[in-house]
C-alpha cells in the first residue's frame, strides 16, 4: 500500500486528467480554458511537491545556517513560477477571444460558433 | 573569432528588441524595423553557420556566463546555424513579398501588431533551434503558439477567430503533454540542460532503473510535438488556420511556425533522450506509421477540395507525414532527410500562399450583396465600436471578398498574373518533385534513406507510400495548373505586380532551386551536425 502514500502525485495525475479531458472534449469555451488552467495547475503541483523535502526550508539564509541539508532546491518553484506566467498570459487570450467570439456569436458553444461562421463565409 | 560565440544569443535578442520596438512605432516604419531586425538575424545566422562549418565545430554558449548547473545554455552547432539561417531568410522574404497583403488586411494603426507578431514568431523560432534548456524550450513553445495564434486571428472575422481558438485548444493539449513530459524527465534526472540529462539518462539506462517512465516521457514529448506540428491524426486545425488568415500569415504559419517543433523534437532525440534509447522504445514505430498515413491521408483530403488555399493546407498535412516518416526511420540518414525536407517544405510553402495571393487578386470580382455589406459595417467583432471609439471597418471584409480562391474562379489566372502564376508552377513542380527543384532531392534523399534501413517491411513501405502520394499529389497541384493556363472568357488585362513582391518570390524561385542543385552539401553539413549532436 506504499503506493497510496503517494497522495500529491495520485491527486496531480488524477487533477491532469480531468483538466486534459475537459479542453478536449468540453464544447463550452469557457470550460476550455477552466479545463487548460487545471491541467498546467497539476503540473505545478507535481513539481512544487518533487521539489520539497519534509523538514527543510526556503532557500533564503536565515540565523546564519549555511548548511545545504537544511534548504530545498530552489529551481522547481522558480519553474513553477515562470510556468504560472505562460499559463497566465495564454489563459488571457484564450479569454480575449472568447469575449470577442460571444460578442459576435451570443453563445459559448464552439460547434454552433463554428457552424454560424461557416455559413457567414460562404 | 570567440565574438562570434555571442551571436545566436544576439540574433535571439534581436528579434525580441525589435517586436517591442515595433510595439510603439506605426505601420510603415515598424515593417522597416521588423526588415531590418530579421535582415540582420540572418546575418549573424549566416556567419554563424560559416565559422561552424569552416572549423568543423559546434559551441555552447553560457547566458551571462555562469557555469552549467546555474546559468541556462545555447548550443550552436552547424545544424542549428543552418536552420537558423534559412529560418530568417525566410522570414525575410515573406515579409518583403507580402508587404502589400499585411497593408491590405490590417488597419493601417494596427499594421504594427503583425510584425510585433513577426519578431516574436523569429525570437521564438531562434529560441527553440538553439536551446540547450528544456524548460528554456518550455516557454519558447508557448511563445511560438502565442504568436502563430495572433497570425490566425489578425484578420478578425469570426471564422478567423474560431480556428484560432482551435488552433489554440489542439497546441494547448499539445504542451500539456510536453510539460508534463518534461516535469517527469526533471525529477527522474534532476537537471535540466540537455546534456547532463543525457548522461544521467546513460546512467540509467545501465542500471536499468525507471525504464517505464522513460518511455512514458519519450512518448509524451513525441505525442505533444506531433500534435503542435499537425501530424495526422492531430492536424483538423490546419486546413481552417491556414486558409482563413491572410496571405502573409498563411506563409509564416505554414512554412515555419510547425518547423520550430519538429527541429526540437529531433534535438531531444539526439541531444536529451539519445539515439539508442529511442530505437528501443517503439515510439519511432509509431511515428513512422502515422507520417505514412498522413502522406497519403493528406493528399487525399486535398484532391477534394475546391478552395486552393484549403488545398495547400492539406498539401502540409502530407508533407508534416513525409518529415515525421523520415524521422521515425531512425537512422541518422533520415534524420538528414527529414532535415531536407523540412528546408524544402519551408521554402516552397510560403512561396505558393504568396503565389496564390497573387493568382486571387486578379480572379473575378464579386460584389458583395447589400446585405453583406450591411453586416460588415456593423461588425459586432470589435469591441472597440461598441464603446463607441475607433469603428472597425468593413474593409477587411469587402476586401476580401474579392479575392477569390475557389477553383472555378483562378480559370485562365495565368494570363492575367503571369507572374504569380509561374511562381505558383515553380511551387507546385517543387512539391510534386520534378528534378531541378527542391522537392525532387529531398524525395530522393528521402528514398535512399529508406534503402538504409534494416527492416524490408520498413523499406516497401516508405516506397510505395511515397509513389503512391507523388501521384496523388501530381493530380491536385496539376489540376490547378492546367486550370491556370486555359482560356477564360474574362477581359485580358495583365495585372502588375508590385516590385518588392516580384523580387522576394524571384529569391524563393532562386533559393528552390538553389535547394534543388546543392543538396547534396547541405546534407553533407546536415549529416556532420547530426553527427556532433550525440
Amino acid at each position: 500500500m506504499e503506493f497510496l502514500s503517494k497522495y500529491y502525485e495520485i491527486a496531480s495525475a488524477v487533477l491532469f486528467v480531468i483538466g486534459f479531458a475537459t479542453l478536449l472534449f468540453s464544447k463550452n469555451l469557457i470550460k476550455k480554458i477552466i479545463g487548460f488552467n487545471i491541467m498546467d495547475t497539476s503540473v505545478y503541483l507535481f513539481l512544487a511537491v518533487k521539489g520539497y523535502i519534509e523538514g527543510r526550508k526556503a532557500p533564503i539564509i536565515t540565523d546564519g545556517v549555511q548548511s545545504v541539508s537544511a534548504y530545498i532546491n530552489p529551481i522547481p518553484s522558480g519553474l513553477v513560477l515562470t510556468g504560472i506566467v505562460v499559463s497566465v498570459s495564454v489563459t488571457a487570450l484564450m479569454l480575449s477571444m472568447t469575449c470577442v467570439l460571444y460578442a459576435r456569436y451570443k453563445t459559448l458553444d464552439l460547434d454552433r460558433i463554428l457552424i454560424y461562421a461557416n455559413k457567414e463565409e460562404s | 573569432m570567440e565574438f562570434i560565440k555571442n551571436f545566436p544569443f544576439f540574433s535571439i535578442m534581436v528579434a525580441m528588441l525589435g517586436a517591442v520596438v515595433c510595439s510603439v512605432l506605426k505601420g510603415r516604419a515598424a515593417k522597416y524595423v521588423s526588415f531590418f531586425a530579421t535582415g540582420v538575424i540572418f546575418l549573424l545566422s549566416l556567419s554563424t553557420l560559416v565559422y561552424t562549418c569552416v572549423t568543423e565545430s559546434s559551441f555552447v554558449y553560457w547566458m551571462g556566463h555562469f557555469p552549467a548547473p546555474w546559468g541556462n545554455e545555447i548550443r550552436a552547432g552547424q545544424t542549428e546555424c543552418m536552420t537558423a539561417t534559412a529560418f530568417s531568410f525566410i522570414i525575410l522574404l515573406i515579409i518583403v513579398g507580402g508587404a502589400r497583403y499585411t497593408e491590405r488586411a490590417t488597419d493601417r494603426s494596427k499594421q504594427n501588431y503583425f510584425y510585433i507578431l513577426t519578431g516574436l514568431l523569429t525570437g521564438a523560432l531562434l529560441a527553440l533551434v538553439y536551446t540547450n534548456d528544456l524548460f528554456t524550450a518550455y516557454v519558447f513553445i508557448e511563445i511560438n503558439t502565442i504568436a502563430a495564434c495572433g497570425f490566425i486571428m489578425i484578420r478578425r472575422t469570426g471564422k478567423s477567430i474560431a480556428s484560432a481558438i482551435q488552433y489554440m485548444t489542439m497546441s494547448l493539449l499539445g504542451s500539456g503533454l510536453v510539460l508534463i513530459g518534461i516535469t517527469l524527465l526533471y525529477t527522474i534526472t534532476g537537471h535540466l540542460l540537455m546534456e547532463n540529462i543525457h548522461d544521467s539518462i546513460k546512467a540509467l539506462g545501465a542500471s536499468g532503473e525507471y525504464r517505464v517512465p522513460l518511455l512514458v516521457v519519450i512518448g509524451l514529448i513525441t505525442v505533444g510535438l506531433a500534435i503542435k506540428s499537425g501530424l495526422y491524426p492531430f492536424h483538423m486545425w490546419i486546413p481552417d488556420a491556414y486558409s482563413h488568415s491572410f496571405p502573409t500569415s498563411s506563409a509564416l504559419l505554414s512554412g515555419l511556425a510547425s518547423k520550430g517543433y519538429i527541429f526540437l523534437l529531433i534535438k531531444i532525440y539526439y541531444r536529451v533522450i539519445g539515439v539508442d534509447s529511442i530505437l528501443g522504445s517503439h515510439v519511432l514505430t509509431i511515428v513512422f506509421i502515422c507520417g505514412l498515413i498522413a502522406m497519403l491521408m493528406g493528399s487525399v483530403h486535398a484532391l477534394g477540395q475546391n478552395d486552393i488555399r484549403r488545398m495547400c493546407a492539406f498539401c502540409s498535412v502530407s508533407h508534416i507525414g513525409y518529415i515525421f516518416m523520415c524521422i521515425g526511420l531512425g537512422t541518422e540518414a533520415g534524420m538528414s532527410a527529414a532535415l531536407l525536407h523540412l528546408y524544402m517544405h519551408a521554402f516552397t510553402k510560403p512561396m505558393l500562399f504568396l503565389a496564390m495571393a497573387g493568382i486571387a487578386s486578379v480572379s473575378p470580382k464579386h460584389e458583395l450583396s447589400a446585405e453583406q455589406k450591411e453586416e460588415a459595417k456593423k461588425d459586432p467583432l470589435s469591441l472597440e465600436s461598441q464603446s463607441g471609439e475607433g469603428v472597425f471597418t468593413a474593409t477587411t471584409i469587402e476586401l476580401d471578398a474579392f479575392d477569390s480562391y475557389k477553383y472555378k474562379d483562378i480559370k485562365g489566372a495565368g494570363k492575367r498574373n503571369p507572374f504569380a502564376a509561374f511562381t505558383f508552377l515553380v511551387g507546385s513542380f517543387s512539391m510534386v518533385g520534378i528534378p531541378l527543384f527542391a522537392g525532387f532531392s529531398s524525395k530522393l534523399y528521402i528514398a535512399m534513406a529508406a534503402t538504409g534501413t534494416e527492416s524490408g517491411i520498413k523499406f516497401w513501405a516508405v516506397m510505395l507510400t511515397l509513389a503512391l502520394s507523388t501521384i496523388l499529389m501530381v493530380g491536385y497541384f496539376f489540376r490547378v495548373v492546367i486550370r491556370l493556363y486555359q482560356d477564360s472568357d474574362l477581359a485580358l488585362v495583365e495585372k502588375r505586380n508590385r516590385p518588392e513582391y516580384i523580387f522576394s518570390l524571384s529569391l524563393f524561385i532562386a533559393a528552390n532551386v538553389f535547394i534543388g542543385l546543392f543538396s547534396g552539401y547541405i546534407i553533407q553539413i546536415l549529416e556532420s551536425g547530426i553527427k556532433m549532436f550525440g
